[in-house]
């Protein structure tokens, strides 16, 4: 494994490591996740609108919302001292860049599995007619809310303003991926072509890492 | 534990001053009574047919700055095994009289085996220090063997860019940075390490210029015209009261902090230049606040500095054991004392071995044996040909640890 792979490697188990003691995502995001999806049904009852129709729309905006915390949690917030420290020792900012997306996604998609039954158990919407390819839409839409988020944190890094600022960088840039993972989801649906939508993910995808590539050295330079 | 911690302490000084058994030829292990070459010595010459360094390079697309994944090779008129890969032969002469200290210009043509399968073909001009020679006790030639790593036999450790000689009585170390320890009894291992960092073809001297430097953050001016030099071997101390720069400057030294106006040049990289990213792996900082993980325990913070510098874990258990946390490195940093937080930052300094040392106020709120261990990193770093800077507001400590000191309140705005 070449250095950069470890480094990346490195990073992400720390995350994780660090996730899996403070426990902010699995305590605090996904119960707030899951109290959401239970929520909505109550808030549109005097509406009069059929559950089945909003069941996926809700699905993927508490991803995004959710998603988002997970990504710009606090406990993935690295002091000046820390940031400092992986400079001087030669981590690779593309190395942490990545790393630090690959632990978002992992937990991006813990929050997207656990609240998908409690969709299919509250809103009882039309069944999917091919469940696998779902598979690929919900790690696309993690690895691009991932690096979206992490993009937002590492631009927002020591400002006063940081968690109202990151969210709103957030939100207009997610566009494309909440209308490529709804569109996917309602093509497995009604069982049409998922391709121009799955394509918009991934060409969404693409052009993020791409931006966090291109500016993850001089990101590292301003936040150190 | 501190009595522990005094042991290791010991430990750690013995090694740099030992007389015989485990000694460090990295400055503190020449002997004073042997200060010029014994002319026997002299006489011994490691020409081509008897010295072959091999090493590979790793592409960096820049002449003289390179990554170096494959140490160094040596031959003498013993048997030896090699290792790696490449080639690279150049002449080295002892002149009678030579003194410890003195730089030996080196001659040669280098065949480097380069990634991507391209060949270079360039004359090679090293120049290399004398700082060891050692009579070993043993009358009879000792077999000198290269490769295999297994600590717990004697061994010499001989970085990439040093290199071994022998006329069987006496071991040559020459060298350009980095550490070199050699242990016998009747047996001596070398073993290379695997060095993971770019290097400058010639020791940067001095080790840190800075000329008219400005920092400015937004329109708050920091530090103006502030000229620094410090050589290797030195401590430099910079005092000054709150808000005089001290922090800044320390930034400044280790690439971090952008110039506003000025030029400058840190283990030979320019300020600004991309080569300046290369040489951080050679700076270590420790400041006031040490860059833990609250919720990863000591050790695990250790071996998350050892995955990303590459070094092996084996590495960040003995540093930890070093600084006398061997028996709490399962605790969680959040429930660890703050003295004991900033050993594992002094930890992470002694498995690093830094050529640049930056103290930030390292000797505030620590115990006597955690200052000990201050001094033995200094002391280290002066030793294999780095630098120290220090800063403080305690100008008496600065006064007793640094050969000069700074006083930035009068540079700066």
């Amino acid at each position: 494994m070449s250095r950069f792979w470890i480094q990346a490697w490195t990073i992400a188990r720390r995350d994780l490591l660090v996730e899996g003691r403070s426990r902010e995502t699995v305590a605090v995001v996904v119960p707030f996740a899951t109290a959401a999806v239970f929520v909505v049904p109550f808030a549109t009852d005097a509406l009069d609108v059929r559950l089945a129709t909003i069941a996926f729309p809700v699905y993927w905006l508490v991803g995004l919302l959710f998603g988002m915390q997970v990504a710009l949690r606090q406990t993935a917030v690295e002091s000046l001292a820390q940031r400092r420290q992986l400079a001087l020792l030669g981590t690779d900012p593309v190395a942490r860049f990545t790393g630090r997306v690959a632990s978002a996604a992992v937990l991006i998609l813990v929050v997207l599995v656990v609240t998908a039954p409690l969709i299919f158990l509250f809103y009882d919407p039309d069944p999917i007619a091919r469940p696998w390819p779902m598979t690929g839409v919900l790690v696309l839409f993690a690895a691009g809310m991932a690096m979206l988020s992490t993009l937002a944190g590492d631009i927002t890094t020591g400002l006063a303003t940081r968690t109202s600022l990151a969210p709103l960088l957030v939100v207009p840039v997610s566009v494309p991926l909440l209308l490529g993972a709804a569109q996917s989801l309602e093509s497995l649906v009604r069982g049409r072509t998922t391709l121009p939508w799955v394509l918009t993910l991934v060409v969404t995808d693409l052009a993020l890492a791409l931006t966090g590539v291109m500016t993850a050295r001089s990101l590292e330079e301003s936040n150190t | 534990m501190r009595s522990h911690v005094r042991q290791q302490v010991e430990l750690l000084r013995r090694q740099l001053h030992a007389p015989s058994g485990d000694v460090d030829l990295s400055g503190a292990c020449v002997d004073d009574e042997i200060p010029v070459v014994d002319d026997a010595v002299l006489d011994a010459r490691t020409g081509a047919s008897q010295h072959r360094a091999h090493t590979r390079h790793q592409l960096s697309g820049r002449e003289g700055l390179h990554d170096i994944v494959v140490g160094a090779e040596f031959q003498t008129q013993h048997p030896i095994d090699l290792v790696g890969s490449g080639r690279q032969q150049d002449d080295r002469h002892l002149r009678a009289g030579t003194k410890l200290g003195e730089k030996i210009e080196s001659r040669g043509t280098g065949k480097h085996d380069v990634e991507h399968h391209q060949i270079r073909r360039r004359p090679l001009q090293h120049d290399f220090r004398l700082v060891g020679v050692r009579r070993f006790v043993h009358p009879e030639p000792f077999p000198l063997q290269v490769g295999g790593n297994d600590l717990a036999n004697p061994r010499l450790v001989v970085d990439h860019q040093d290199a071994v000689g022998s006329d069987g009585h006496h071991l040559i170390v020459w060298r350009r940075s980095s550490q070199a320890t050699v242990a016998t009894d009747g047996f001596a291992t070398v073993s290379v390490r695997s060095v993971r960092r770019p290097y400058t073809r010639r020791m940067p001297d001095p080790i840190v210029v800075l000329d008219a430097v400005s920092v400015r953050f937004g329109p708050t001016p920091v530090l103006a015209g502030l000229d620094l030099r410090v050589d290797p071997g030195t401590v430099v101390g910079v005092a000054g009261p709150n808000g005089a720069g001290k922090t800044t400057l320390l930034g400044v030294v280790a690439t971090l902090v952008p110039l506003a106006a000025g030029r400058g040049t840190v283990l030979g990289a320019a300020l600004g230049s991309p080569e300046a990213r290369l040489v951080r792996p050679r700076i270590g900082w420790s400041g006031h606040e040490p860059a833990l993980y609250d919720h990863l325990t000591l050790q695990e913070n250790l071996h998350l500095v050892a995955d990303l510098a590459g070094l092996a874990r084996q590495e960040a258990d003995e540093a930890l054991r070093r600084v006398g946390l061997g028996a709490a490195g399962h605790r969680r940093a959040s429930e660890s004392s703050n003295g004991m937080r900033r050993r594992v930052d002094l930890a992470s300094l002694l498995m690093r071995r830094p050529q640049l040392l930056l103290l930030d106020e390292a000797h505030a709120g620590l115990d006597d044996d955690a200052d000990a261990i201050i001094d033995v990193l200094i002391g280290m770093t002066r030793r294999q040909g780095g630098a120290v800077v220090m800063v403080s507001h305690d100008a008496r400590r600065l006064r007793a640890d640094a050969d000069v000191v700074i006083p930035l309140g009068d540079l700066s705005p």
